[in-house]
């Protein structure tokens, strides 16, 4: 078992942010689909993950404890791809990842470093933008540099904050493949938030599914994705139905009414 | 396979290309400071300027005095305060994510103005301290004290950037109307001094201030030197830095401090001459791009070499009469900025 | 044997007046040894001119090779005569303008005066400019200060006799410190056991600057006092001028009024309000131009305008030696009874007269005619 995280819980101030957050254990080669609607708390408990935020509970990766771990030690592990891509400076994408590599001290030499930020361009398309500056680059192109940005420094767990938002159709499949591909092929845990409930259902092993910081439910596909799990959560009326591959297909019908529910 | 060289020799060109201009502004730096010291009204042939430099005693006296004495100091001072300024600017400006930041919109140089203002207005006497450190000294503590609230600031809030801008941006306020109000009981003469203080003037500075700005900008150099990766990496927004470990909040804190430090010392001998931190760090942003490797130095030069320009002016335009300095570095930094921003434009 | 004798004194005479070194110590309070009679010197500011007019009545800008501003700022009229009189004065380079800030010390130093003479107090460096000392010591040029503008009660008459000491012109400057002196004794003498002091408001710049500048306790200020006046502006100003408002002065309601004028005729005739006075100004012009300044309903409240005891003197005698006239001015406006007998105007004629190489026109007194209104 690799991810290891029993009721986690945090504060922003005091509204209380996650509620006693428990996962199951996370083996090696495990896709992590986090689903919920905005302010369900995805971002957060990633924070948690990432180290970047102080939280109860218990988050253990290999062994690691995070409230134990020195912070560059858990990040020699761990790469989070935030929510919000680069900036749209006159940065070029080489120059970030290069300087996030150096910056992390990785310890790789120029040519090395050149080969693996040219594997990476390549396989997310952006070799012809390489050299040009991020404020050429569309909302798209610039959140795929930040996937780079997590893929070069080849953690052991991916937390991916909404890494295909802003991508059109053909990168939204190609970015979950690749992920799905090396996470498989390297013995490697992602956890991904995402917005497509389909997309999720094809590419993640598990899901998980927030409400308002409390877990609504957790496990396999077919076991998150029922109806009433998505209307309890996102409000819609849904229809699942088997693809016969393996995961569930879910189309849905039409949003419902605001429920007042007690959660 | 050549593909794998694509990228390496492409960056690798980039980073030679930028190098060469790094390396071509330095020189430019150097060719601005060897007319600095040809400027001025006494009639010395560049000939006699190179023989005054090695062998001084060839020259009669007062020419070896207006070569060592003043023309060197002024020029030299010009290249220190103005990398001093130009460094402390891309600081600020890339850690607060602002292009209009810099320790001058911290609030540093007005503090500046509120302890000269003090010095010239109340004439205090300061026990062990001879009497033209006084100014100087006096200026120097009030734009450290504004570099330490800043900090306060930078620590209670938690580092966040608009409450440092805001924060820097009130202070600017503040001690614009303390020192109006030390103006208030002034009489013209001193009116007059704090005025042409807040200008700007090199000719007041000697041996011993190049040398004091000149420590204090190799000094902090190295320590602006060893971050040059987390600005850059700084540059691809405050999200990716945090989520890559960086911790932005005492980043952010040390280069509020060493850029306080330097700029505070850059001006208190020379006044608070505007425009080099804030223009000199832009210029170097359009011929070097983001790279901080290049830009921190790059910066630096620039801003020398905008001030040894107008330090060249302030002595020519009328021969025998000095222009204050701080005049001068809109009048040739504008244009520049502005040439290169059309060019780039234009490019695009 | 006449002859003989003659020849012999006229030897001693002729070694006397060689180069000769001269220890003194300047109103900076700052020893230093200078070879005199100096033959190349410059001056901070031109109007120092005027003053060396007095002393060297012949060639008064004998040896000046720079000045920081020119004559032409402060005394326009004078500077023209003394062109057309000494036309080699034309060409005097100038290394700086207004401001001690604009001085260029390697022109300085490139035009080789053994001596430059700065104000402790006035428009260009001070002693505190230690940088510009340094380098110009370092070149051998030495640096002395004078004074007649901080505190000219006290330094008028040391900065002239320096000023003799350095020109070879001591008997000269004797003569004016004596008649200097002699004038100022009479002003204290009578003066002695007199009790009344009016009160006195001393404006500066009227109808130039904002109302109202007032001289307190530097410059001109403590004249008012040595002429048996008491300066209000001292009691509450904290240096040596300060902004006084209307109010100040309605509530203070001085007894006499006195202005420094610095208006000139252009101004004057196209209707600006700065008194006016100096070459060239008749007497209806110089009391038309405090009359216009006056006629508010701010100062027509004060007593002083009402009784008629507001008066205005030329601006540029308070930096120069003959500041003397504005202490017998002074004196004569605070209390007219015991000075009926002198007259500013007569003495400032005969000091022209005297010591100066060109001659006196125009008004530099002036009385407010509240009765002619």
């Amino acid at each position: 078992m690799r991810l290891k995280v029993q009721s986690v819980s945090t504060t922003y101030g005091k509204k209380t942010i996650l509620h006693d957050v428990s996962l199951p254990n996370i083996p090696a080669g495990t896709i992590v689909g986090l689903l919920g609607p905005n302010a369900s708390g995805k971002s957060t408990l990633m924070k948690c993950l990432a180290g970047e935020k102080k939280c109860d509970g218990h988050i253990s990766f290999d062994k690691l404890n995070v409230a134990e771990t020195d912070q560059k030690h858990w990040f020699n592990k761990v790469a989070t791809m935030p929510q919000t891509p680069p900036s749209p400076t006159a940065l070029t994408p080489t120059e970030l990842m290069w300087s996030t590599a150096r910056a992390l001290a990785l310890p790789i030499s120029d040519r090395e470093l050149a080969r693996n930020i040219e594997r990476i361009f390549k396989d997310l398309g952006l070799v012809q933008f390489a050299l040009s500056p991020l404020h050429t680059l569309s909302g798209g192109k610039r959140q795929l540099v930040g996937l780079a940005l997590a893929l070069i420094r080849e953690p052991e767990l991916f937390l991916l904050d909404e890494p295909t938002s802003a991508l059109d159709l053909h990168w939204k499949i190609s970015v979950l493949a690749l992920v799905h591909g090396k996470v498989k092929s390297e013995g490697k845990i992602a956890l991904a938030a995402l917005h497509d409930l389909d997309l999720a259902a094809r590419y993640c092993d598990i899901l998980v599914l927030l409400k308002q910081g409390r877990i609504v439910a957790s496990g396999p596909p077919f076991e998150v994705l029922t109806s009433q799990n998505i209307e309890r959560v996102y409000h819609v009326e849904t229809e699942i139905s088997d693809t016969g591959k393996g995961y569930p297909r879910i189309d849905v019908i039409a949003p419902l009414k605001e429920n007042h529910e007690n959660a | 396979m050549t593909n794998s060289n694509d990228l390496y020799t492409g960056f690798s060109q980039l980073t030679r290309r930028r190098v060469v201009v790094l390396s071509s502004m330095f020189i430019a730096l150097l060719v601005s400071l060897w007319l600095d010291i040809l400027a001025g009204p006494a009639g010395l042939s560049a000939g006699q300027v190179l023989k005054g430099l090695i062998h001084p005693d060839t020259l009669e006296l007062r020419y070896q005095i207006i070569l060592w004495d003043v023309r060197l100091p002024d020029a030299l001072i010009a290249l220190a305060v103005g990398a001093a300024l130009g460094l402390s600017g891309i600081e600020t400006q890339t850690v607060l994510d602002n292009p209009l930041a810099s320790p001058f919109t911290l609030g540093v140089s007005s503090a500046a103005v509120v302890g000269a203002s003090i010095a010239i207005v109340l004439i205090p006497d300061i026990p062990n301290l001879p009497t033209q450190f006084i100014l100087p000294f006096l200026a120097l503590s009030g734009a450290l004290g504004a570099s330490l609230l800043v900090l306060l600031v930078v620590q209670i809030s938690g580092g966040s950037r608009q409450t440092v801008v805001l924060f820097g941006i009130s202070l600017v306020f503040l001690c614009n109307a303390i020192s109006s109000g030390f103006h208030l009981i002034a009489d013209e003469d001193a009116l007059q001094q704090v005025v042409f203080w807040t200008i700007g003037n090199l000719t007041k500075a000697g041996w011993l201030e190049v040398a004091i700005v000149s420590s204090c900008f190799f000094i902090i150099l190295p320590f602006s030197l060893k971050h040059v990766w987390l600005l850059t990496l700084l540059r691809g927004g405050e999200a990716h830095a945090r989520s890559t470990g960086v911790n932005v909040s005492r980043l952010r804190t040390w280069v509020i401090v060493r850029s306080s430090i330097l700029a505070a010392f850059a001006v208190c001998f020379v006044g608070t001459i505007g425009f080099v931190g804030l223009v000199g760090p832009h210029i170097a942003r359009l011929l070097l791009g983001e790279d901080h490797r290049m830009l921190v130095p790059g910066a630096a030069i620039c801003g020398a070499l905008l001030l040894s320009m107008a330090s060249t002016l302030s002595k020519t335009l009328i021969p025998g009469v000095i222009i204050p300095v701080g005049i001068l570095t809109a009048v040739v930094g504008v244009p520049l900025f502005l040439s290169l921003l059309f060019q780039r434009s234009r490019r695009q | 044997m006449k002859f003989f004798i003659v020849t012999l004194l006229s030897v001693f005479f002729v070694h006397g007046a060689q180069a000769k070194p001269l220890e003194l110590i300047d109103l900076a309070g700052r020893k230093v040894t200078v070879e005199t009679p100096v033959s190349r010197f410059g001056l901070s500011e031109g109007r120092y001119i005027a003053t060396l007019s007095l002393l060297r009545k012949n060639n008064p800008v004998e040896g000046l090779v720079g000045m920081m501003s020119p004559l032409k700022w402060t005394h326009p009229v004078l500077e023209q005569k003394l062109f057309s009189k000494f036309p080699k004065a034309k060409n005097i380079p100038v290394f700086g303008t207004k401001g001690a800030d604009s001085v260029s010390a390697e022109k300085i130093i490139d035009l080789r005066p053994e001596v430059i003479i700065l104000g402790l107090g006035d428009h260009g460096p001070n002693s505190k400019a230690k940088e510009l000392i340094d380098q110009l010591e370092a070149a051998g040029i030495k640096i002395i200060f004078i004074d007649f503008r901080q505190n000219p009660l006290k330094n008028t008459l040391p900065s002239l006799k320096i000023l003799g000491q350095l020109f070879g012109a001591e008997e000269r400057a004797q003569a004016y410190i004596d008649f200097y002196q002699d004038r100022m004794d009479t002003i204290r003498t009578r003066l002695e056991n007199v009790i009344d002091k009016p009160k006195v408001f001393l404006q500066v710049h009227a109808g130039r600057r904002e109302c109202c500048w007032g001289m307190a306790d530097g410059m001109l200020g403590p004249f008012v006092e040595y002429a048996g006046g008491n300066n209000i502006a001292d009691k509450i100003a904290p240096g040596p001028t300060a902004l006084h408002t209307h109010e100040f002065l309605l509530l203070e309601n001085p007894d006499v009024w006195i202005a420094t004028a610095s208006g000139t005729i252009p101004e004057f005739e196209s209707g600006a309000l700065p008194v006016t006075t100096g070459a060239g100004v008749t007497a209806q012009i110089a009391e038309e131009s405090l009359t216009r300044y006056l006629t508010t309903s701010e100062f027509q409240a004060m007593d002083a305008i009402r009784n008629g005891r507001a008066h205005s003197f030329w601006h540029n005698f308070y930096n120069s030696p003959l500041n003397i006239v504005v202490l017998e001015a002074l004196a004569k406006w605070i209390h007219p009874t015991l000075f009926k007998d002198i007259d500013p105007q007569q003495t400032l004629n005969t000091l022209y007269n005297r010591f100066m190489p060109v001659e006196i026109d125009g008004t530099y007194f002036a009385t407010y005619r509240h009765d002619k209104l």
